[in-house]
């Protein structure tokens, strides 16, 4: 068998900068289809967690449009509460037997950039539909 | 303390450890192994070794072997003394400029200084 010829072994290292900026792909243009549905069309009153009405005001009321709106995932959604009362700002009432509250039924509200109002009572944003702009 | 060659007292750990007798502090008789942390791998028609471990100051490298380099690493896969290995390399290769030996031994150097090689 013909023998190679000896050559002085060399052992070459190459390192390599690990690269830690990771590239996310934030889904900047995707939107949620928001369904503007809580209290059914029936007039009220929007609040915050902590009773901010954001509908205040005697000419001010809320009622669920039915429109699905395409709302960026990027907007603020916030939890809160409609008091179905008929936009007069009461968030309950004197009874024969006392006060009584309003019921509140749970939504979660987005404003659309502060320009308006709409609710569901889909409380899970997870399960919402979303969708590129 | 000094000694003569009449002297019949027993020599210290560190006097027998220099004693030239003493074949086991001799390159030649100590074996060594291949880091099993380091895999080798033909890349586009390259040997590289592959850190698959432990790699220590090799973490994020690329470690690539000549021909002789790929031949002694495999030969240490087994343990290995320098001699089993400069005996192999003589079959296999010709070393006309007669530097085969002193090649092995400052692989073996190098190797064990940079965790490659393990004395066993």
């Amino acid at each position: 068998m013909e023998r190679r010829v000896w050559m002085r072994p060399v052992t070459g290292v190459q390192k390599f900068e690990a690269n830690e900026y990771v590239a996310a792909c934030h889904d900047w243009n995707t939107v949620y289809k928001f369904t503007c549905d809580a209290g059914g069309g029936a007039w009220g009153d929007v609040y915050t967690q902590d009773g901010t009405n954001l509908t205040e005001g005697r000419s001010r009321y809320y009622h669920a449009c039915g429109t699905t709106h395409e709302a960026s995932t990027q907007d603020d959604f916030i939890s809160g509460y409609y008091i179905q009362n008929g936009g007069n700002d009461k968030t309950g009432d004197w009874t024969w037997w006392g006060w009584e509250d309003y019921e509140k039924i749970p939504v979660i509200i987005w404003t659309d950039n502060g320009t308006d109002v709409h609710c569901t009572t889909n409380l899970d944003q997870d399960s919402w539909e979303t969708t590129k702009s | 303390m000094e000694r003569d060659k009449q002297s019949s007292q027993p020599l210290s750990d560190s006097e027998l450890q220099r004693h030239p007798l003493n074949h086991e502090s001799e390159p030649g008789k100590r074996r060594f192994k291949a880091n099993p942390d380091f895999v080798l791998r033909e890349i586009a028609g390259e040997a590289v070794l592959i850190p698959v471990g432990e790699a220590g100051i090799f973490e994020n490298s690329l470690i690539s072997l000549n021909d002789t380099c790929s031949f002694l690493w495999k030969l240490f896969q087994t343990p290995r003394t320098a001699e089993d290995v400069i005996s192999q390399a003589k079959e296999e290769y010709e070393d006309p400029e007669g530097e085969m030996e002193q090649g092995i031994y400052s692989f073996i150097e190098d190797y064990v200084k940079y965790g490659l090689l393990k004395e066993e």
